[in-house]
């Protein structure tokens, strides 16, 4: 998290949509600005995306890459703070960086390509879509980044919910935070290896798809057919995006 | 042991084999047609070409899986075909007698782990296959013979696509009227391949092999039965293709063998292969297939000066069946 300390070297370095940066110092007047390319981010610095927009922070250790309707927080210089939303993180060395959200936190140590989703119940997804290293909770203790196992980080004092394998070709091929930037991933090699490996030890995919975990008890999972779909499940609130989605699938 | 058991084999076979012309044998064993081993031919096929679609989250569609927890992974088949092939024999007579052939292949195999080595991932596999040679059409009844292929390969898929493989293969032709054994073959082997993404739906695959080849073959008492053992230096290319629900897959191969041992001292074979197959997969399970293919040797001859030149066209449908655990 090293990259993300006040940083002159820390800079967007791509910046799509509204991307507003907002220093808490200078509440209530001249705190909301737009960000730009190429600007120095202190720290303390929140950043808001509005629909559809989408910002990406280099330095020389890593990657940040911001998704839609996100608000994050850099609190210090190995500490973020997200609201909501979902966040990308390249690491190409091991690094140590703690997230936390409104109502859990974690500790990440190691590198890798992660995505961070806020959920409703106030903890978060924590995607790894390849990695190595761990991710410790006070309540959960240690556990292993494993490429494409997404874990459920909840409450405080806060611990791990339940692990899911993931789909990382599927993540690959429909995540904005992939493929809506201009510069492909430089760990794109090393995703590519989690996507064999998943590929050589898969049993079968379920015929569903994680929502948002609104609850520490509720996860949503919204049920899909294969086949073209007559009579929609209630629960898939989109039953025609997902019949499209998985229709040849 | 096994190998023990398979010189007294061998020395059967010669002595009871004599009525069969051993150079028709030879050069039918020494002809371009042997299978590859079954996770190659996996890895080839992989086309890796679903249609991209994206989801309304930025982050990206979740869809549960279910993983194996070491990796272990199994798998078998059944492949029959049924092709006209018209210079069986591999020869550059006027006697080509062209026929159909009906094979039937049987097969499996093991991954036996998956090892994540940070900058590369390694596999290894172990296989064998048997499969029945039929000659359905003609005179060549009398050759019909059955083999036998078995590989322990080590695999290691790198990030940047390329993947390297060492393995040792035994491959081992056993004739059905005379139940005898005509050619078998220990080949170490290391190659590399590498598969290129042209388009969503067209994947290149380049590969490139070292294999030496020690070989025993049916010959008249008194000759070398290492005759057939070569060096063998060899690359292809070949695409993917998917169109609709067929995966179209034009491949070209250049082999070159070098000679060392007998009457074959000094042979080099320098062999063109050029093939199309398409397939059409009814399930993950089951694909019905049609392809065509051509092979061109241009060889220098040894010390015993025999051309063996040839050129042979094949084409023919064959179904496959395979499961993987």
């Amino acid at each position: 998290m090293a990259f993300l300390l006040n940083g002159q070297n820390t800079k967007p370095s791509y910046i799509f949509g509204k991307v507003e940066l907002i220093d808490e110092t200078k509440l209530p007047s001249n705190s909301i600005i737009d960000l730009e390319l190429n600007s120095s981010l202190a720290d303390g610095c929140i950043i808001a995306t509005g629909k559809d927009s989408r910002a990406e922070i280099i330095n020389k250790n890593g990657i940040l890459r911001i998704g839609s309707l996100t608000v994050t927080k850099w609190v210090n210089e190995n500490s973020i703070w997200m609201h909501s939303g979902s966040i990308l993180y390249c690491l190409e060395s091991r690094q140590s960086l703690n997230i936390s959200t409104t109502n859990a936190k974690a500790n990440i140590s190691g590198k890798g390509t992660i995505i961070i989703e806020a959920t409703q119940n106030g903890g978060f997804k924590f995607i790894p879509l390849e990695g190595k290293g761990t991710i410790s909770t006070v309540k959960g203790g240690t556990k292993e980044i494993i490429g494409g196992r997404m874990l459920l980080v909840l409450d405080n004092p806060t611990y791990f919910g339940d692990a899911y394998d993931i789909d990382i070709m599927l993540m690959l091929k429909s995540s904005r935070l992939i493929n809506s930037f201009p510069k492909p991933l430089p760990t794109f090699e090393n995703i590519g290896l989690a996507i064999y490996i998943q590929d050589l030890k898969l049993k079968g995919k379920y015929d569903a798809i994680i929502g948002d975990a609104t609850t520490n008890e509720t996860l949503q999972v919204w049920k899909f057919e294969k086949a073209k779909d007559t009579n929609s499940k209630k629960s898939t609130p989109k039953k025609g995006f997902l019949g499209r989605f998985f229709g040849s699938d | 042991m096994r190998i023990f058991n398979s010189i007294l084999l061998f020395a059967l076979a010669t002595a009871v084999a004599g009525g069969q012309d051993a150079n028709q044998i030879q050069n039918r064993s020494d002809s371009e047609s042997r299978p590859q081993p079954a996770p190659l031919e996996a890895a080839s096929n992989n086309s890796g070409s679903e249609n991209s679609s994206f989801s309304e989250s930025d982050t990206g569609v979740q869809r549960p899986i279910s993983l194996k927890n070491k990796g272990i992974t199994t798998y078998f088949g059944y492949d029959s075909k049924y092709f006209y092939r018209s210079n069986p024999l591999a020869t550059d007579s006027s006697a080509k007698q062209p026929t159909g052939m009906w094979t039937n292949t049987f097969y499996g195999g093991s991954g036996l782990g998956v090892f994540d080595m940070d900058s590369a991932v390694v596999t290894p596999y172990i296989g064998a296959s048997w499969t029945i040679n039929d000659y359905a059409e003609g005179d060549l009844g009398q050759f019909n013979y059955n083999s036998t292929n078995a590989y322990a390969l080590l695999l290691a898929q790198y990030g940047n696509g390329w993947s390297a493989r060492v393995g040792f293969s035994y491959a081992m032709d056993r004739s059905i009227d005379n139940d005898t054994e005509d050619y078998r073959d220990y080949s170490p082997n290391i190659g590399v391949m590498k598969a290129f993404a042209l388009s969503p739906s067209t994947t290149g695959i380049f590969d490139a092999s070292i294999s030496s080849h020690d070989t025993v073959s049916f010959v008249i008492p008194g000759m070398n039965a290492g005759k057939l053992d070569n060096t063998e230096y060899s690359m292809s290319y070949g695409l993917n293709h998917i169109y609709g629900n067929f995966v179209i897959l034009p491949k070209y191969k250049l082999s070159y063998k070098s000679f060392d041992t007998g009457g074959n001292d000094g042979r080099n074979d320098l062999t063109h292969i050029l093939s199309l197959k398409i397939d059409y997969p009814l399930s993950d399970s089951f694909k019905i297939s049609a392809f065509t293919g051509f092979t061109s040797r241009d060889s220098s001859t040894g010390q015993d000066n025999v051309n063996y030149d040839y050129e042979s066209y094949d084409a023919g449908a064959s179904l496959g069946l395979t499961a993987r655990f």
